[in-house]
């Protein structure tokens, strides 16, 4: 595990010159968008279910913890506030970040990954494909557009799970629940809501890309590289977390 | 061991391939050690030897796709080593290979694998409307025209070989590099394998590197040639001798222990050569 997080110089190094690569592979011919929007639909529509669900249960375990703790101050009514700013600012991205980078930060590093070892990779290259830009520029791209998105509908239903234990537990009407929480939200909360996950897409992303690409040894590699690309996407992700928080509550 | 610099009696001869002193390494493991040799236009030279003996990093380092540690590698003229990997399209365009293991796009149909080339190549073979019918074509060649929409993991091992030829020969590239087209196949499939090799040869030009481990496929590629009107492999006499005249190189642990034609081969008294020169 501790040999995970070690990553060398060298490993750092390589991985900023495919994310460069990737970033300038935006600007140049040719592109593939069928494969942009085959990985939307794989990344996005796939996750749906999975960030609604785990969405939803967050906004309904906040509403009944934040319940508890508020009401010692009569502040129940105020729940809508609480969960609202939680979820907006913190929980939906980092949440939905980690539920992607589990499903698909693996989906991508195993499926890059065979092709490595079953040399598929180097047949594109021989064919006349860059495998940058086939394979990692367009799941950049469709990632970089779909966690925004999926991270708002988590938002969202979690703001609905929120209501109905407002509504059956704790008696807030409908108005005063929406109410509360949409004037916690200021457009601080929104942009860093939208800023995070699209900063942690390039990071699940191009982990999942980096790890397959630099897979060896077989389907025994295949297997090394999917878990290392989860487990390092994910703790990027929360270090990247706390450096934009910081930036936003110094703002 | 032969005078490998020998073999450059033909210099005035157009070069498709020539190695100067290329080595490559994978840290401790050298898989290419000062490998010196040229391929003129429309020969036809096979690579022998143990596993790991450095024939598939070889075919690699042609391609381009492995670059070597030292030395100079010249492809159609150009000095491919300080090529950077999008120069290097143009040349690829020229060359067709099959890989070890075919090497087939598992997410994609035969049909589109076979296109692949012709869609995403720099260089233009043919207009969208044709890129069917050459891809069909290119299966019939290896009589594989009905499988146009299955998958590569519906496909037997000597099928994928043969849709694997087709891809790398769609584009009729002047060069053809085979890396082992006969491994892990039963000897009937392997002959039938390597006469589509010498067809693709013989009827199109094509100069081609094969790369085997058994000794039978240098054997044909050295003694037959496809004859049009039959149909069908027929052995070589005379003239036609002189044509399908073939080199063959041994190698081992990354060096090259031989390299010369096939009488040179089976006369041979050298212990770890010999192994290679029978049949
Ligand atoms: N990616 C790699 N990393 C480290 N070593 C490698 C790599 N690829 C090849 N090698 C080493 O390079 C040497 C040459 O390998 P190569 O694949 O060219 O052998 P080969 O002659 O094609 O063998 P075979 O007949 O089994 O296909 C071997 O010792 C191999 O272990
Ligand atoms: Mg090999």
């Amino acid at each position: 595990m501790l040999d995970l997080l070690k990553p060398s110089f060298l490993e750092f190094q390589e991985f900023f010159y495919l994310a460069s690569r990737a970033l300038k592979n935006l600007f140049r011919k040719p592109h593939y968008w069928d494969d942009v929007l085959l990985q939307m639909d794989v990344i996005g529509v796939g996750s749906l279910p999975i960030v609604s669900l785990i969405g939803a249960f967050s906004g309904i375990v906040m509403a009944l913890q934040m319940s508890r703790a508020v009401a010692q101050y009569g502040a129940a009514s105020q729940t809508g506030t609480f969960v609202a700013i939680v979820l907006v600012r913190e929980l939906g991205p980092v949440l939905t970040a980690l539920l992607v980078a589990g499903r698909n930060a693996s989906g991508i590093a195993s499926e890059i990954g065979s092709m490595k070892v079953t040399e598929q990779i180097d047949a594109m290259r021989a064919l006349g494909t860059d495998p940058t830009q086939k394979l990692v520029t367009p799941r950049m791209l469709a990632l970089a557009v779909v966690l925004p998105l999926l991270t708002i509908i988590a938002d969202f239903v979690g703001l609905c799970g929120g209501f109905l234990i407002g509504k059956f537990r704790l008696n807030i009407s409908a108005a005063q629940y929406w109410n509360s929480a949409q004037q916690a939200l200021v457009w601080n909360d929104v942009a860093q809501g939208l800023l995070k996950p699209f900063l942690f897409s390039f990071v699940i992303s191009l982990v999942g890309c980096f790890y397959g690409m630099r897979t060896t040894g077989g389907t025994q590699g295949v297997g090394r590289s999917t878990t290392e690309a989860v487990v390092v996407s994910s703790v990027w992700v929360f270090i990247l977390d706390v450096f934009v928080t910081q930036i936003f509550v110094n703002m | 061991m032969p005078d490998l610099s020998a073999n450059h009696d033909s210099s005035s001869e157009e070069a498709v391939v020539v190695f100067d002193n290329v080595s490559l390494h994978f840290g401790e493991t050298v898989a290419l050690d000062q490998v010196s040799f040229r391929i003129n236009r429309g020969q036809t030279w096979v690579f022998l030897g143990e596993a790991g003996s450095g024939k598939t990093q070889l075919c690699k380092v042609i391609m381009g796709l492995v670059r070597p540690d030292s030395g100079r590698v010249t492809v159609f003229g150009d000095e491919i080593t300080s090529l950077g990997e999008r120069d290097m399209f143009a040349i690829r365009s020229k060359i067709g290979m099959l890989f070890q293991e075919s090497a087939l796009f598992d997410s994609m149909t035969i049909e589109e694998n076979v296109a692949y080339p012709l869609e995403n190549q720099p260089v233009r073979h043919c207009g969208r409307e044709q890129i069917h019918d050459r891809v069909v074509e290119a299966l019939r060649f290896v009589e594989l025209e009905q499988t146009l929409t299955k998958v590569p993991s519906e496909l037997s091992g000597g099928m994928r070989r043969r849709v694997g030829i087709a891809r790398a020969t769609v584009t009729a590239p002047p060069l053809a590099i085979y890396d082992s087209p006969t491994a892990g196949l039963d000897p009937i499939t392997a002959n039938n394998i390597m006469a589509f090799i010498a067809k693709q040869r013989d009827l199109k030009g094509t100069t081609s590197v094969i790369v085997s481990h058994r000794y039978q496929d240098g054997v044909l590629m050295a003694n037959y040639y496809y004859d049009e009107p039959q149909g069908r492999l027929v052995a070589a006499t005379g003239d036609r001798l002189a044509a399908v005249r073939t080199t063959f190189v041994v190698m081992r642990d990354g060096r090259i222990v031989f390299l010369g034609p096939q009488t040179e081969l089976e006369a041979s008294t050298d212990p770890y050569v010999s192994k290679f020169g029978r049949r």
